[in-house]
């Protein structure tokens, strides 16, 4: 054994004859260049594992290893204010985050890294080292980190090598992404790592977790509404939704599940987060990866593209939307923003996260979406930022459906559409909008002899100067209001296109159809809710949701609406529960699913078997 | 001309006067000039002693304006919505809506200029739902040059509400002649309830080549001047006619869907037979795609699925 050491040693000295050397020499002595990665997906790196260690630059459904950007923030070491306590302005909002730098901030940060292995190579000749490179897309994309001296430290790939006793001994390396795929075209988060060494390569390829948007069948693991201290109108949804919630999850579970954002918390002089449409100024998503605990995720914040003040460069977005950074962001839980400044502002309103839902899981045909769809609304005319659009398509598992929200005041597909589970194969089913059901409903009313039957009694108009005015109006005179009819008319048309495109994509059946009774009223030319929209409810647990309270006629002691609601959602087994929103949300053009949000579990789908 | 950034003009919501619009917000009393105020200070004056409740509602809504807007979801608070529901069944209430627009430094007006913009539509809007024939000459005063879309549109649809044939006539020429007013006078014009000049003038732009943003307005008022759920109007057959030549002409998805929307609402008897009519020149995938509209019309949407 000796002998044949000394015959590579001398044929080293003369310079690599590699190929010749592992032809020739027993395997033992043979250049052993190896570089691996968690292709079969089990969170270890297996050297023996042929699901391991062979085709390791194909990444497809079964094969492949998956890396995280790491964007969270393990240590809290990101600081969102300035020293006067004003947050920082959007623009330095997402520097920070534990990529930023090239240190593994704490042991936290290090389980966000994705495990590569160099094997070792006892007879690396004297003098042999290696590199690491990664492709030219994905260059500034990816830190490498080296395990030396039992810690890991940033391998910079453009000066760094391996040395000789690490190639003999072997070498632990970790990667992390430095960011998600913002556009595909540009970097498609697929990352080829090569190992280079005595004139023989070996590379693997890793994809970065793509952003997935959650859908409201999952649990949620934490619920959000802004909350507006003394101020009655907060206080009564907030307490209708916390009996809801408690009434779905158990008594006491909405003390700890509900994250009640302070409108008036104050930085420096500013209340950024004087927003109750707190669906509308993030979006919770996740990042996944396999280890050997089992998944690994971070979740992620989307700030909503909502420019609010095109000429302020420095600050022009949404004001709620800073919540990401100032309180979200943290352990295994990341923020992120994208946005074009220069977009139309006439089209901002689309840019609002009521305006992006997700479609739960499906398969049709030989199609499948284990993950479910975005859905938005968004027309080749009418459209929502294009550079979040880019980045939220560049995520590439969840294919968005769009819709046309165009003909609606605020445009979002919230107003119209929402989802629940149902026992059905399928696993859920979509409620719609339906102004000509509600009419219809109306009318049987006034054929039944309750014409004058009133509908948001006890509501007022305004609320401010001691101006109340009673909001009640009969049916009769609903039904004569040409305005309303007229433009509910007209809705039902349009909700009912909205539809059609999401039966072609989904297969959705009538049977998984549940009409939501409401009637329209016009603004502007476009159209809303004249009654509190019910479809804008909140999925909670598996069996709940949580409408506005309709406020609609009594009938022999019974609300119309509430009771048709009630018993179609109970025909599939939701119980619903009633938030009062009128006086702070449909006053203002919104309901319950608009001053609400949700981070959700994660569901058993894994994104990397999903073939995208 | 970029329709869509006139259809749906929204000012940021905390750029102050940065926003352009500011500039014209400015220009109501100049435009309202050019009508009998005195006359409408009588009309108010005489209201306002009769009911005047009517008034306190609507200052409410002024005085509120600012933050109404600025907690809005959306584009605009819906202001034609708001006043619609407070002068609802008010004496007077027509003169209470429009004394804001021509006298405004009674009231405390709001600041941003996405409140002033969507008030002054409002109360023009609100007003004309109440079709008080006496304020023609304020909405006539209101389609100058320099309003803005929603102001117009909203005096377009006041006129057209109520239904002076020189103003529908006045209407149309607006709406089928290139200009500042254009689309603003097709959104308006699907306020007629005496249709048949609006309906001719929609079908005229529904026969040419029309951009999806154009279209779908055109679209929009032929649904909204022959309703299927409102009276049986004689020209309900013309609108549907123009609807299915708009669905056959639409090249892109949005119009023809926007126009296949205005089939399905004004839900006229006629309509399998326009639709077969259409076949007979029609290339294959018009073909194809008006046997959609057969197919859609016949499970029309419209009609409750009880």
């Amino acid at each position: 054994m000796k002998r044949a050491l000394w015959s590579v040693l001398l044929l080293t000295a003369c310079g690599p004859a590699t190929k010749f050397i592992s032809a020739v020499l027993p395997v033992p002595l043979a250049p052993d260049v190896k570089l691996l990665a968690d292709a079969n997906r089990n969170g270890t790196l297996d050297w023996d594992d042929p699901t391991e260690n062979t085709d390791k630059t194909t990444w497809d459904a079964s094969h492949g290893a998956v890396m995280l950007a790491n964007i969270d923030d393990d240590q809290h070491a990101c600081v969102a204010t300035r020293a006067d306590g004003d947050l920082l302005p959007d623009t330095s909002l997402d520097d920070c985050n534990d990529a930023a730098d090239t240190v593994i901030n704490g042991k936290s940060d290090k389980l966000d890294l994705a495990p590569l292995a160099v094997h070792s190579w006892p007879y690396a000749p004297d003098g042999t080292t290696a590199t690491l490179k990664v492709d030219t897309a994905s260059l500034n994309k990816v830190h490498l980190f080296i395990e030396r001296n039992g810690e890991l430290v940033w391998f910079d790939t453009a000066n760094d090598v391996i040395s000789t006793e690490e190639l003999r001994a072997g070498v632990n390396l970790a990667i992390e992404a430095t960011d998600i795929v913002r556009d595909a075209a540009v970097w498609d988060g697929f990352v080829t790592v090569t190992l280079s060494a005595y004139g023989l390569t070996d590379a693997v390829k890793l994809r970065v977790a793509p952003v997935i948007t959650q859908h409201h069948l999952a649990h949620e693991k934490q619920l959000y509404v802004t909350l507006f201290p003394q101020d009655a109108d907060s206080a009564a949804t907030r307490s209708t939704l916390t009996a809801g919630i408690d009434s779905a999850w158990g008594a006491g579970t909405a003390a700890t599940l509900l994250t009640q954002i302070n409108a008036y918390e104050d930085f420096g002089g500013y209340t950024y987060f004087d927003d109750q449409w707190t669906q509308d100024f993030f979006e919770t998503a996740y990042m996944a990866m396999p280890t050997a605990q089992g998944l690994h995720v971070i979740d992620v914040f989307y700030r909503s593209a909502n420019v609010y003040y095109p000429s302020t460069s420095a600050n022009p977005l949404r004001d709620a939307g800073k919540v990401v950074f100032a309180h979200f962001r943290g352990p295994d839980a990341a923020a992120v923003q994208a946005f074009d400044i220069r977009h139309d502002q006439d089209m901002d309103s689309l840019n609002s996260f009521g305006n992006t839902e997700t479609i739960p899981p499906y398969t049709l045909g030989n199609d499948s979406y284990p993950l479910g769809r975005v859905l938005r609304g968004k027309t080749a005319t009418f459209y929502p930022d294009p550079v979040f659009t880019t980045m939220l398509e560049s995520q590439g598992l969840q294919p968005p459906v769009y819709i046309d929200t165009s003909w609606l005041l605020v445009g979002h597909v919230d107003e119209t559409l929402s989802f629940v589970k149902t026992s059905s194969p399928r696993g859920w089913a979509l409620l719609v909008n339906d102004a000509a059901l509600a009419r219809q409903m109306l009318m049987d009313q006034v054929d039944a002899g309750h014409g004058d039957a009133v509908m948001f009694a006890d509501q007022k108009w305004i609320d401010d100067n001691n101006h109340e005015y009673a909001a009640g109006i009969t049916i009769s005179d609903v039904l004569a209001d040409t305005d309303v009819m007229t433009e509910s008319n007209l809705s039902a048309a349009h909700v009912d296109s909205q539809l059609q495109i999401i039966k072609a994509a989904t297969g959705l059946t009538e049977a998984e159809i549940i009409r939501v009774p409401y009637l329209h009223e016009p603004s502007y030319g476009y159209s809303l809710a004249y009654q509190p929209g019910t479809v804008n409810g909140l999925s909670l647990k598996e069996d709940a949701f949580a409408p506005p309270d309709p406020h609609g006629p009594l009938i022999d002691g019974k609300d119309l609406f509430k009771t048709q609601l009630e018993d179609a959602l109970g025909a599939v087994g939701i119980t619903v529960v009633w938030v009062e929103d009128w006086n702070l949300y449909h006053r203002l053009a919104g309901e319950v699913h608009c001053g609400t949000n949700s981070l959700r579990e994660v569901g058993d789908a894994r994104w990397w078997q999903s073939g995208r | 001309m970029d329709f869509g950034r006139l259809a749906r003009r929204k000012a940021s919501q905390g750029d102050g006067m940065r926003s352009p619009i500011f500039v014209v917000l400015f220009s109501l009393a100049a435009s309202a000039q050019s009508f009998d105020r005195a006359a409408l200070e009588r009309s108010v004056k005489q209201a306002r002693a009769e009911s005047p409740d009517v008034f306190s509602r609507v200052k409410a809504v002024v005085t509120q304006a600012d933050e109404l807007q600025r907690r809005a979801r959306g584009r605009l608070f819906p202001f034609p919505a708001r006043f619609r529901a407070v002068t609802r069944k008010q004496p007077g209430a027509a003169f209470a809506l429009a004394e804001p627009l021509f006298a405004p430094e009674r009231f405390s007006m709001p600041v941003s200029p996405a409140a002033r913009l969507g008030l002054r539509a409002g109360l023009v809007e609100a007003a004309g739902s109440l079709r008080e024939p006496s304020l023609a000459p304020l909405y006539r005063s209101l389609l100058g040059d320099d309003e803005p879309y929603e102001v117009v549109r909203a005096a377009a649809e006041a006129l057209a509400k109520l239904g002076a044939e020189e103003d529908l006539a006045m209407l149309a020429r607006l709406a089928t002649a290139e200009g500042p007013q254009q689309d603003a006078a097709i959104s308006g014009l699907g306020g007629a309830r005496t249709g048949k000049l609006a309906v001719t003038a929609l079908a005229a732009l529904a026969a040419t080549p029309l951009e999806a943003p154009r279209a779908k307005l055109v679209a929009g008022s032929l649904a909204r001047v022959a309703p299927g759920w409102g009276d049986d109007v004689p020209w309900r057959g013309d609108a549907a006619q123009a609807a299915v030549t708009l669905f056959v002409k639409s090249t892109s998805d949005e119009a023809r869907a926007a126009a296949s929307d205005a089939v399905m609402t004004i839900d006229a008897p006629q309509t399998p037979a326009l639709i077969s009519a259409a076949r007979a020149n029609a290339t294959a995938e018009q073909r194809a795609a008006l046997e959609a509209l057969s197919e859609r019309f016949a499970h029309n949407p419209t009609r409750s699925h009880r």
